[in-house]
């Protein structure tokens, strides 16, 4: 049997899908021959299954590093629901001896998901010396370069732990990933020959619509309006956990036929579990949400992604309306914008990383550390505490304090010299990345402020050309919302008494169901 | 009212300024600390114990500030808090709620989450099983409970009707005894076969309650469902298999329960504190907590008859449970360890008035 043939044969037993889909192939033989592959593909086109169906057929491990605990964890639970036994996600969540188990059986393992910081852990690092890991994957892979989106400064530290591994087969994935963020991949990770399979990204069953109002107030008469036409999977984005619940019950009262909830990091397991569950049963219409919500779900018909709050860059808002029309049915992005809505990112870019009176504050603690011969506590976030600095903005400057020698592990070191260069640099440093972002945002403002075919400006920056739109173009081209007529929702009703409900939920008097597989 | 409040003004009503504000967050977030499970104790507030574990420094903060504001409550020296006459007068009339009757704290926090939590996955997993569907995601993800369902589901997976059925007579039997609001939120909350259960944020709405009164009158109903099934076992034989391993509280720490253990063996104090390299400070505390916990606690063997006599003459006294208080007005030989123990085992209440210091002077 060719190895075309193998691996279709191997889909349909393992994953139960008929074909591949665009680019799958082409990466999957390349990955099982042992060359090291850059994928960039479209937001939801199954870059997951690039690795997972490898893993599966692979000797020895393969480790995927994923920048989201809440995204990993979604994606074992479906992997072992779906008869994929031998993954785990080692995360920080684990209880202690949880994860020591893992940890000693890892062999036992084929799919191992990591989060980089976990990655960072000595203990981690030795036990995956000592097994065969053959394939190494960075999803989400943007986030080493330090003109991705979501630059995450443990990312970097990707490059001297794959060495240590003894050269595994290298697979770096993303949905966005212009150009010269590609190029930054390869140099991060010190491989200059990866084979690239990049794919056009424009998702031409999604129709983009963006409304200008006065205000709050306009944007949730838009949204009431449309809901009281139209009952489809819907998602609405916000920038933060407060907004999400606010609205959420905004539109509920105004809305009392829809079923709608809200969906941020803050809330716990079993409630987070249960309204993402009963969004993809359809038993929920409406979802208002953080970024933190949509990553890990598999619903393929959301039909509708508002914006309440636009993201920072277009890189996260291509995401984020990438989780609709999954189904390949017309699907709509909606933006609601209004002119003081910039203040949001901006306020956020210039939190996220110290200041440069912090950065000066936590140097001149540190020197006197020094001094007094105290170390670091080993605990990072009562030293961020300590500093008053969130964690990622410790996080942030503990890499950079480490690259430029100035700590190592708890230990402080220090030379007058050096002291006062290091300090100008990662300011200068700072200075760049904020300015970096603000030009991001900008760019995302000009998108939102354009009057040509938003479609073709939205990809312009990732691709020169562009798929005819499947159903229609953009708001500046024409369409209006009246000319979509999307399948609605049936809503089936639940009993009014408590003892009906009890009885209808635990199946009393229901038939097994034979046809279920 | 909202029941948080209600519970937190009954908490101050009986521990009057004896203790900061902060002990009743402790007692209901069930802190594992002798000072806190001896305060539940001795204040007659046991039943409060470990009712609201999730419950957040900050919220319970905004409960104290909107108490202030209505003028229920109103500082006292030291980072103490007492009642108004408005807030004494609405402790009085309040109790109606069938809630105030089931919870129990004390005894069954420890067991709540764990049986709440595998009845959640029982009936989810059974359910979906018997459809023939199993890639459902599961609500629970703790090994403690998914491995303990799993050997459940294993164990009756021939004749998961049966469970089901069983499962149903079982839990309408239980839930006829409570009133209709609490067993509706209940049931509310159950995932079945392409049925997720409700958030408490969506019962919120429904219910049109605040998420404090959410999770406590789900905990009040796990506590009733607990008290039940464990004193009717022959009436609830499927969800006794729920609970017979799980353990009311008693010991809080493990620490106590080894130096129970040598008590046992008739070490004395110091030889214990030298054998386990502990302070004797440390054997003290857990000699405390056992005389708790233990109704058969040797109480004499520490407190001779007429140290005991005088410690509760000096408590009645002081009309205080401060230590420092009582202990000036005993003899030099009396020791804070005689002192706690008798607090431990006492059951004397303290009189009630505005201001204990001016009260002890007139009696
Ligand atoms: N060959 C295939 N045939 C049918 N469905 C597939 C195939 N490959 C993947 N899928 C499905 O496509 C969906 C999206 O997959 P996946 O989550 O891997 O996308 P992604 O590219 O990682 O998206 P994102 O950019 O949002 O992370 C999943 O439901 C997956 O099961
Ligand atoms: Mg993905
Ligand atoms: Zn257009």
């Amino acid at each position: 049997m060719n190895q075309t043939a193998y691996l279709i044969d191997n889909l349909q037993q393992y994953f139960g899908y008929e074909t591949f889909r665009e680019g799958q192939l082409e990466i999957i033989e390349d990955v099982m021959n042992g060359n090291d592959v850059l994928g960039v593909l479209p937001t939801g086109s199954g870059k997951s299954l690039c690795y997972q169906l490898p893993a599966k057929l692979l000797e020895g491990i393969t480790i995927v590093v994923s920048p989201l605990i809440s995204l990993m964890m979604d994606q074992v639970k479906e992997l072992k629901a779906n008869h994929f036994k031998e993954v785990v996600a080692i995360n920080s969540f684990m209880e202690y001896n949880e994860r020591k188990n893992v940890l000693q059986n890892i062999h036992q393992y084929k799919l191992v998901y990591v989060s980089p910081e976990m990655l960072q852990h000595p203990i981690l690092q030795s036990t995956l010396k000592r097994v065969h890991v053959s394939l190494f994957v960075i999803d989400e892979a943007h986030c080493i370069s330090q003109w991705g989106h979501e630059f995450r400064p443990d990312y970097l530290k990707l490059k001297s732990i794959i060495e240590d591994l003894q050269e595994p087969t290298v697979l770096a994935l993303s949905a966005t990933a212009t150009p010269t963020v590609q190029e930054d991949i390869l140099s991060m990770l010190n491989r200059p020959s990866m084979i690239k399979h990049i794919y056009p990204m424009d998702r031409d069953n999604i129709i983009f619509s963006i409304e200008e109002v006065g205000g709050d107030r306009e944007k949730l008469m838009i949204m009431n309006h449309i809901f009281s036409t139209y009952r489809v999977p819907t998602l609405v984005y916000f920038s933060s956990k407060q907004a999400t619940e606010d609205v959420s019950n905004r539109l509920q009262e105004a809305n009392p036929s829809l079923r709608i909830a809200y969906y941020h990091g803050g809330m716990e397991h079993i409630d987070r579990i249960s309204i993402q569950q009963q969004f993809t049963n359809d038993q929920l219409d409406v979802i208002c949400c953080t970024s933190a919500f949509g990553m890990g779900i598999n619903k393929p018909n959301i039909r509708l992604i508002i914006h309440y709050h636009f993201p920072a860059q277009v890189e996260s808002f291509i995401q984020e309306i990438g989780r609709a029309g999954r189904d390949g049915n017309a699907s709509i992005s909606l933006l609601l914008y209004s002119k003081h809505d910039i203040y949001i990112p901006q306020s956020f870019i210039r939190q996220e990383l110290p200041s440069r009176t912090e950065v000066h504050d936590v140097m001149e603690k540190l020197s006197t550390w020094f001094k007094k011969d105290i170390t670091l506590p080993d605990d990072q976030e009562e030293i961020a505490r300590d500093f008053q600095l969130s964690e990622i903005q410790w996080r942030f400057l503990r890499f950079q304090l480490e690259k430029h020698g100035m700590i190592k592990g708890q230990s402080i070191l220090y030379s007058e010299l050096n002291w006062e260069q290091t300090f100008h640099q990662i300011d200068s440093f700072i200075q760049s990345r904020q300015l970096l972002k603000e030009k991001k945002l900008i760019e995302m403002v000009s998108w939102i402020n354009a009057t040509d075919c938003l479609r073709r400006k939205i990809y312009q920056n990732f691709q020169t050309t562009i798929k005819k739109p499947k159903f229609a173009c953009c708001s500046n081209c024409g369409f209006s919302f009246s000319d979509w007529k999307p399948e609605q929702t049936q809503r089936n009703n639940t009993p009014y008494s408590w003892q009906k409900r009890l009885k209808r939920i635990l199946l009393v008097g229901e038939k097994m169901n034979d046809k279920a597989k | 009212m909202q029941l948080l409040d209600q519970i937190i003004i009954t908490c101050l009503e009986k521990i009057k300024t004896e203790r900061s504000i902060q002990a009743i967050y402790y007692i209901l977030i069930g802190k594992k600390s002798i000072q806190t499970v001896q305060d539940a104790h001795i204040f007659k507030i046991g039943s409060f114990y470990g009712i609201y574990k999730t419950l957040g420094r900050d919220a319970f903060d905004e409960r104290i500030l909107q108490l202030k504001k209505q003028n229920v409550i109103k500082p006292h020296v030291e980072n103490t808090i007492q009642l108004t006459e408005k807030g004494l007068n609405i402790v009085h009339q309040q109790k109606d709620d069938s809630f105030f009757q089931h919870i129990n704290g004390l005894r069954y926090s420890d067991m709540e989450v764990a049986f709440s939590e595998r009845l959640l996955l029982v009936i989810q997993t059974v359910t979906n099983s018997k459809m023939g569907y199993y890639s459902f995601i599961p609500i629970i993800d703790r090994s403690t409970i998914t491995t303990w369902v799993r050997q459940f589901f294993y164990v009756h997976k021939d004749n998961q009707d049966k469970v089901l059925l069983a499962l149903y007579h079982e839990l309408r039997q239980l839930l006829k005894g409570i009133s209709d609001l609490h067993a509706s939120i209940f049931v509310d909350r159950l995932t079945g076969y392409q049925n997720y259960g409700q958030s408490i944020q969506q019962l919120c709405y429904q219910y049109n309650l605040h998420e404090h009164d959410i999770q406590l009158r789900l905990t009040a109903t796990h506590h009733y469902m607990l008290h039940e099934v464990l004193n009717l076992q022959s009436q609830y034989p499927l969800l006794t298999n729920f609970v017979n391993d799980l353990t009311t509280n008693r010991f809080i720490t493990n620490s106590a329960k080894k130096t129970n253990q040598l008590l046992h063996q008739h070490y004395s104090l110091k030889q214990i504190a030298a054998y386990r390299g502990l302070k004797l400070n440390t054997i003290y505390d857990h000699i405390v907590e056992i005389a708790i916990y233990d109704p058969s606690f040797p109480l004499h063997q520490y407190v001779d008859q007429s140290a005991y006599q005088e410690i509760i003459a000096a408590i009645k006294q002081a009309n205080s449970f401060k230590l420092k208080q009582i202990k000036q007005l005993l003899r030099e030989t009396t020791s804070y360890f005689q002192i706690r123990l008798v607090i431990a085992t006492t059951t004397i209440s303290l009189k009630s008035g505005e201001n204990n210091e001016s009260n002890s002077l007139f009696n």
